[in-house]
Formats: structure tokens, C-alpha cells, sequence
């Protein structure tokens, strides 16, 4: 029971194929990534939107409009998370939708 | 003793039904009539009162007089009267294996489905069945194996240590094989243990006060065991033991030979893997050096006490401690020693090692960037400050105002160790604490994932939270060289506040993992065990965790997995206490294993793939033999020989075909399938006789027969069911994965596709056989999947075969 409801929050991100799910929320990629600081949102507190099923609010954080795709989120991020492809994914559901 | 030769069985058979379960739902005299003209039944009664006097003379007396020579008990006994049955007989003679326990309230007989007349009909045909068994038993007396009551332990650590003080004090001798030059391993090396603070060489010098004071032990320092063959009881350990350049028996450890000693050489501690630990950035940087001269004490510890010469560092030609020793202990020409050691068992400590940081130098600059050392590093430069060690390698304890911890440091990352190395966050806690015991002022931070201190370590965890200037911050930094100057610098995010916290530190300790040692590896080579997937050694984790895939070796401490110091004694005692079985001078093997028949046998080599165990050898003809100290008497040797060659003792094929053809399937009407069931006795029988006893409506169609494992079940035995028209055959093994016996289930459910051709080839339809996973506790299900399976079967028709 509790798998399906926890699934259920993530739902939307089965649209992207990623495992945001995954994520333990550690920081390390906010830690590593160089503009994580400069806007109020760092990645992990994207992924953590998508976590709480706020499609919204992830894909209107100011951070997508700063990260520059350098890849290093996704290369050290401890849980596999690719985080670098799901910022690109919500960068372009974005331009898409809003 | 009665005597065997070809004289004809003579069956004693009593039926116990106190609550007249079973005569309430059957005419049970009539029963009894029939039975008791069974031939080769002599005596065919129901017993009122088996524990009493009177009854157990009676039976005493049938046997000695030999009216009987061979009993079947039908009913349920309590374990007392068992036990009081068993010895009676035992005392008058009878093996213990021609007495047979039946019980047809456990088939469902008065508890199941099933008219008057059914249920009779299927008490009647139990009981042929267990005659049928019983004519062909035979008695059967254990075997014993010599074993030597010598143990090796390989690696000195505190569990290898804690392993040969339980041995040593048990009265075995023990051979110590430690490959540095000294015990101790890595708990030689920290500064303090949690949670009492206390001292290493404490527990150290305590348990080797046992090893001091015994004559049993030998320490076999720089050595590596090369080799163990044989098999448990009767090991052959070749250790190679590289030279230690002195005299055990002459060197008094007075240590003259250091002082002329001219070389100085930093002490590579074992600790660390990277060749250059201590790295330096720029000229400026921690280092924390230990040296040593070129002949010392031994390493971690001084125990063996003898001094050892580190030939390598020697300068060429030198010898002057050899002319300085003052009782000429010193003898530079010694050479390696090859050495075999006859052993019962061996204990594998081989510990850890800590996981190389250097692979994390990318984000937390280890060996790039200065002031960033490892947890163990960290213990040596609290050692060393404790210590009051004043040089110009360890920082002063009053430039310490600042420092850092990161947890999961290489730990429950996918691309590095992906378990938790479970003691290091009670570990940072511990230096927390001792740290600011030797500096107050000290601020520290620690950046974690989670705190798991488990149990009573959360005390630990409580007591450093109160401590003034410990700030826990919860997100994974990264380190940066810093523009100041002599510190290090460290941004993360703090998760909870979603805010970048940046700081300097004066030091940055790494909490690095564990992972397995390479010594344990090398010895997984040397003895070809297997290891998990985390590259430690595995037992039957859950229930036997100090066992190893070859009986007679076993495993202690960190080599199975990371643990404290508390839990790495307690796991070193266990395989201690499960290796003084084989110590004991002999191994006493239980009867019921299997036999080849060479006769039959045709070397196809199947039983030697299929046994879980790896315990056959080829004898010197080249046929198949299993080693009875590895056997676990399963039955897939027996399950698998396509030839029927190989019988287990006191459940041999003959005895099975037997049972299977006094099955009368006439029991129930043409309509009602018959169904054989082989149910291995760890889950699936277990299952059945509770979904009886609890009053679930077992199907009358199903006869069970209890096997070790559903592994032990033979194609042809199938077919021979099923040719003499059973309907059909049901197989009830463990879930995968919790085998008993390891892929016992996994391996009849391989056999299908052959068994599927020889059905096919006898137009017998292979889906009357049918093999299911049953735990336990599956009762309800068991009683589900059988009345589906009986439903499927009354669709496909009876069998052609069936009378």
C-alpha cells in the first residue's frame, strides 16, 4: 500500500522516464553544481518538487534557467539520478506548456 | 542385535488415537482386522497408554523374543512418549532406524475433506504404504570420521584474536596466521573505541593474556596461508612465512638494535592504500608521518614480541644491529618457511580495508588538496596528540578550531561502496568527543546524510548533539582549496534550509568506508568461496552466518561485513564455537546419506554438478563418491542420477517405489483425482501439516510423502507414480532464494523439460505434474493451490493408467 501511494506522488515524473523517485534528497548534486546558489533553488530542491508532485513549481524554478548542462549533478550523484536530463526535460515542458 | 540375514521383516504395528480422531471417522476395527493380515505384520494393535510400564514391557518383550523385529508407530505421540518408545527399543535392541513414525491424522484422516468411506479406504492405503516402507528398512549406525583438534585461524585481528582465545581456551591448539609482522589488525591502529573511549591496546593486551599464557598457540606472523585442502576434520594448510630476520628464541626485545639502526623510514600504515597518503599541496599541508627505523617492534602491535628487520630498508651491507644485539638474535640469512598444518577446521578473520579515498579526490580532494585526510588518519593524529607528540608532522592541537567531518564518504554511493559501512558515524562521533576532550574550543561540523547510530549508540549521538560548538549539517559538500591561508575550503547546501553554507576548516576528515580486505580476497582464491556481491564472505546469512560454502571453514568479524568491535567478537565466537565440532577428535556423521551404487552408475557426472555442496569427489576408478563431513544429506544427488544409482540411506529409491506402488488409487471414486505429494520437510511439509492441524479443509485427494528437499525428487520416480496411475504429482519446494539447501528447488524445477520428454514418451501428459514454491506458513495457500491443481486435473481426465 504504501509503494502505490508513494508511486503516485511521483506520478507526473513517469512522463520523463526518470527515477527522481531515487533520489535520497542528499545535496551533493547542489553541493557540486556551480550555479546551484545563485537563484533561491538548487537542483536537489527541483527534484524535490518533482518528489512532492508540484509539476508547477518545478518547472517554473528560476534554476532551470541557469543550469548550463555541465553533466557533473548526474556523474556524481550517489542514487544514479540524472539529474542533468531531467532538468533538461523540465526546461522543455517549460517552453512547451507555460 | 537382531540379526538381519535373509530372514523375512516381521512388522509390530500400533495405532495410538487417544481423542479417537480417527475412529470417530473410520471403522478403525475393521481397519485393524485387514491390517493385521497383512503379511510379514505380526502384531497389529491400538495402544491405549504408551508411556506406561506395562505397555513398554510388552513391546520390549515382542522384540527380544523376536516376535518383531521392526515397529511402525501410527498416531500422534507427544515428544516424551517418543522419546520414552525410542529408548525402549533402543534398549532392547533395536536400531533406531527400523522404527518408523506414521501419522494419519497429519495425511487428514478424521481432519479432512472426504466421506466415511474415502477417508477409510485412505487410511488403509497409508498404512500399506508404511508397511511397504517399513519391510525394506534396514538398521543403520552412524559413521565416525577421525578429525584433528587443531585449528587454524587466518588473521590477527581482534577477531581472528577473540576466535583463538575461545579455541585456546576450549583445550584445541590453534595456529595464529597473520600476514603483517605483528597482531592487532586494524583496531591496532584507532586512537579510542566507542562508546567508552577506552584505549585499543586495553582490549588488546586483555585478550591476548589468553594467548600469552597458553602452549597451544603458534603465531605464524608474515605469513599467508598458500593452501587448504582436504576437507573438514582432516585440513592441510600450507602457510608460506616470510622471514623475520631474529631469533625468537633469543631476542628479549630490549631494543638495542634501534638505536644503531641508521635508516628512518615513514611508516606506509597499513591503514591506507595510496602510496603517498599524506599528501602535500604546495609545500604546505597536514602530514602526518610516522617513522620507523629499519628493524622494530613488531607491527600493529608488538605481539609476537620478537623484533622484525624490514630487509627492504636496509641499506646495503649494513649489519649493524645484527653486531649490536647483545644476545646475537638477529640472524639476517633467514629464509622463508613453507609449512603444512594438519587442521579440523579454520576460522577465516581477515577483516577489512578501508575503502581508497583517493577515488573521491574529485570532490573532496583527498590527495589533491591539503588539510583533507581519512577517519583513520584521524585516529592516528589523535593518537599521536593524546600522545603529546610534539614534531613537525602533527599539527599542534591548538590550530584544530575548526574542524570538519563528512559521513558516507564512498558509502552508499552506487559508484563507489554501495552499502552503509555501518560504524562510521559512531566512529566521527567517538572523535568528536575525543577531540574536544584534548580541545574544548574546537568547533565541529558534520555534514551527513543520516546519523545511524544504532541501539545504544544513539546515547553517543545524544551526548555529542549537548556538546557546545558541534553543528550537524545535513547535505554533501564540496571541498575547494581555499584562499586563506593553512585551512581548507567547504560549501554545501543545507537540505533542511535549502541555504549554501560555506565554510574554512582547519581539517576536513573524511568518514571513509570499508570495504573487503585484500587478504580476505586473496584467501576467497586460495579456498575458492564464493563471496557475496559486496565481495564479503556469505553463509546462509540469515541462520548461519559463520558458514562458508566449504564445511569446516569458517568466518568471523569484518570479513563477513562491516561491524563494530563488539559485533566482530561476537561474529569471531560463532565461528570459534561452530569450529570446535570438528575439533573434537572425531566427526560423528549421521547414517542417512547417500550411496552409489557402481554398478549402475555410468559417471555422467550430473550428481557431482547438481550437489549444492560441491562434496563429491571421483574415488579412484573415477566414479562419483561424496564427502560424508560436507554432505548435508539433501537427496539432489539421489533427485538427479538419471540412472537411479544413488540412494540415501533410510529413503532409498527402492524404498520409495515401494511406497509409490502400494498407493491404491482406487482410494476415492473415478471421478476424484489422486495426487502424490513430495514435500521437502523444511517448508512445504511443515505447511501441510499445519494447514491439518489447523482445520483448513486439506483435499482428501492428496497422499504427501516428506523428502530433505524438493531437489531429492526423482524423474523417474515421478513417472513410476504416475505409470501406476496416480493422477497426479505435486512437488512443494522452499521460494527461491530460502532453500535450505541452497537451489534444491530451483534444480527439480531444471529437470522439468527432461521429465516433460519422458512423459510425453509414455503418453502420460506432462501437465500432470506440478511444482510450486510453499513457505511456511503458506497453509492457506497450499490448501488453495492443491484444489485448483485437483480441479485442473479433473479436467484433463484420470489417467489412462489408473486401475
Amino acid at each position: 500500500m504504501t509503494v502505490q501511494i508513494e508511486k503516485q506522488m511521483s506520478g507526473n515524473c513517469k512522463d520523463m522516464e526518470h527515477d527522481s523517485y531515487s533520489c535520497v534528497q542528499c545535496g551533493y548534486c547542489s553541493s557540486c553544481c556551480e550555479v546551484s546558489f545563485i537563484s533561491k533553488d538548487s537542483p536537489r530542491k527541483v527534484i524535490r518538487y518533482l518528489q512532492r508532485n508540484d509539476m508547477e513549481g518545478a518547472v517554473m524554478s528560476p534554476f532551470l534557467m541557469l543550469c548550463k548542462q555541465c553533466q557533473t549533478c548526474s556523474l556524481i550523484c550517489p542514487q544514479n539520478v540524472d539529474i542533468a536530463q531531467i532538468m533538461r526535460e523540465l526546461v522543455l515542458n517549460r517552453f512547451l506548456t507555460y | 542385535m537382531i540379526s538381519m540375514e535373509k530372514i523375512a521383516p516381521k512388522i509390530g504395528l500400533y495405532i495410538y488415537d487417544p481423542a479417537e480422531t480417527i475412529a470417530g471417522s473410520i471403522d478403525l476395527q475393521a481397519v485393524l482386522e485387514k491390517c493385521a493380515k497383512i503379511r510379514q505384520v505380526e502384531i497389529c494393535e491400538t495402544v491405549s497408554e504408551p508411556a506406561s510400564e506395562t505397555f513398554l514391557d510388552s513391546v520390549k518383550d515382542a522384540v527380544t523374543s523376536a516376535q518383531i523385529d521392526r515397529v511402525i508407530w501410527a498416531g500422534r505421540f507427544t515428544s516424551h512418549q517418543r522419546k520414552l518408545l525410542e529408548s525402549s527399543l533402543t534398549e532392547a535392541g533395536l536400531n533406531q532406524y527400523l522404527c518408523e513414525w506414521c501419522d494419519l491424522e497429519l495425511q487428514g484422516i478424521g481432519k479432512s475433506s472426504g466421506s466415511a468411506k474415502e477417508q477409510q479406504n485412505k487410511a488403509m492405503t497409508l498404512i500399506k504404504m508404511a508397511v511397504a516402507r517399513v519391510k525394506l528398512l534396514m538398521p543403520l549406525t552412524p559413521q565416525e570420521i577421525p578429525s584433528s583438534d587443531t585449528a587454524v585461524v587466518v588473521g590477527g585481528g581482534i577477531s581472528g584474536l577473540h576466535a583463538a582465545a575461545s579455541l585456546l581456551e576450549r583445550g584445541k591448539e590453534v595456529h595464529l596466521v597473520e600476514r603483517q609482522s605483528g597482531v592487532g589488525g586494524k583496531v591496532a591502529l584507532l586512537s579510542r573505541f566507542y562508546p567508552l573511549q577506552c584505549d585499543p591496546h586495553c582490549g588488546l593486551e586483555y585478550v591476548l593474556k589468553t594467548l600469552r599464557k597458553s602452549d597451544r598457540l603458534t603465531v605464524h606472523a608474515l605469513s599467508r596461508p598458500l593452501a587448504v585442502e582436504g576437507t573438514a576434520g582432516n585440513f592441510s594448510v600450507t602457510v608460506l612465512s616470510q622471514p623475520r630476520y631474529v631469533d625468537a628464541e633469543r631476542c628479549n626485545g630490549c631494543g638495542h638494535c634501534t638505536e644503531v639502526c641508521p635508516v628512518d623510514q615513514p611508516v606506509i600504515l597499513d591503514a591506507v592504500q595510496d602510496e603517498k597518503p599524506f599528501r602535500q599541496t604546495n609545500g604546505i599541508g597536514v602530514m602526518i608521518k610516522e617513522t620507523r627505523k629499519a628493524v622494530h617492534q613488531a607491527i600493529p602491535y608488538a605481539f609476537p614480541e620478537t623484533y622484525v628487520v624490514d630487509r627492504h630498508a636496509c641499506p646495503p651491507d649494513c649489519r649493524k644491529c645484527e653486531k649490536a644485539c647483545p644476545t646475537q638474535a638477529i640472524d639476517l640469512d633467514q629464509q622463508p618457511v613453507e609449512k603444512a598444518i594438519t587442521a579440523g577446521a579454520v576460522v577465516a578473520a581477515t577483516g577489512w580495508d578501508p575503502y581508497p579515498l583517493s577515488k573521491l579526490s574529485d570532490y573532496l580532494g583527498y590527495g589533491n588538496i591539503a588539510y583533507v585526510i581519512g577517519n583513520l588518519e584521524m585516529e592516528q593524529l589523535l593518537r599521536r596528540i593524546t600522545r603529546g607528540v610534539t614534531d613537525l608532522t602533527t599539527p599542534p592541537v591548538n590550530s584544530l578550531n575548526n574542524v570538519g567531518f563528512v559521513q558516507c564518504a564512498g558509502s552508499r554511493n552506487t559508484q563507489h561502496l554501495s552499502y552503509c559501512s555501518s560504524v562510521c558515524c559512531s566512529a566521527t562521533l567517538k572523535q568528536i568527543q575525543q577531540l574536544k576532550s584534548l580541545r574544548l574550543e574546537a568547533k565541529c561540523v558534520v555534514f551527513y546524510q543520516d546519523i545511524r547510530c544504532n541501539g545504544f549508540e544513539e546515547d553517543l549521538y545524544r551526548q555529542v548533539k549537548e556538546l557546545d560548538g558541534v553543528l550537524f549539517v545535513r547535505g554533501f559538500p564540496k571541498v575547494k582549496t581555499s584562499e586563506a591561508e593553512n585551512c581548507v575550503s567547504v560549501i554545501a547546501e543545507d537540505t533542511f534550509s535549502g541555504r549554501k553554507v560555506e565554510i574554512d576548516l582547519d581539517l576536513l576528515v573524511l568518514a571513509g568506508g570499508m570495504q573487503p580486505s585484500e587478504a580476505g580476497s586473496e584467501f576467497a582464491d586460495v579456498t575458492g568461496l564464493p563471496l557475496n556481491p559486496h565481495g564479503f564472505f556469505t553463509g546462509h546469512y540469515q541462520c548461519y552466518p559463520e558458514e562458508s560454502q566449504r564445511t569446516g571453514i569458517f568466518t568471523g568479524g569484518c570479513a563477513r561485513g562491516p561491524m563494530n568491535v563488539s559485533q566482530s567478537i561476537e561474529s569471531a565466537s560463532r565461528g570459534a564455537i561452530k569450529a570446535l565440532d570438528f575439533l573434537e577428535g572425531s566427526i560423528t556423521i549421521k547414517p542417512t546419506f547417500p550411496v552409489v551404487d557402481k554398478t549402475k552408475c555410468d559417471e555422467c557426472k550430473r550428481c557431482v554438478e547438481e550437489c549444492p555442496y560441491a562434496c563429491y569427489y571421483f574415488d579412484a576408478k573415477g566414479f562419483p563418491e561424496p564427502d560424508l563431513t560436507k554432505c548435508r544429506q539433501c537427496g539432489n544427488c539421489m533427485g538427479v542420477c538419471p540412472v537411479g544409482a544413488i540412494s540415501i540411506n533410510h529413503l532409498t529409491v527402492k524404498q520409495l517405489a515401494a511406497q509409490i506402488e502400494m498407493l491404491e488409487t482406487s482410494f476415492l471414486d473415478e471421478d476424484s483425482p489422486i495426487v502424490l505429494a513430495f514435500l521437502c520437510e523444511n517448508d512445504a511439509y511443515i505447511a501441510a501439516t499445519s494447514a491439518i492441524d489447523s482445520g483448513l479443509n486439506f483435499p482428501i485427494n492428496v497422499i504427501y510423502l516428506q523428502v530433505p528437499c524438493a531437489g531429492a525428487v526423482n524423474n523417474a520416480m515421478v513417472a513410476d507414480a504416475l505409470s501406476l496411475g496416480v493422477d497426479g504429482v505435486f512437488i512443494g519446494g522452499c521460494q527461491d532464494g530460502q532453500c535450505h539447501y541452497i537451489k534444491g528447488n530451483v534444480q527439480v524445477r531444471k529437470r522439468s523439460g527432461d521429465l516433460r520428454d519422458k512423459l510425453t514418451s509414455m503418453m502420460i501428459e506432462p501437465e500432470r505434474v506440478r511444482s510450486e514454491s510453499i513457505e511456511i506458513q503458506d497453509t492457506e495457500r497450499l490448501v488453495q493451490v492443491l484444489n485448483e491443481y485437483i480441479n485442473d486435473l479433473k479436467e484433463l481426465g484420470p489417467n489412462p493408467f489408473k486401475i
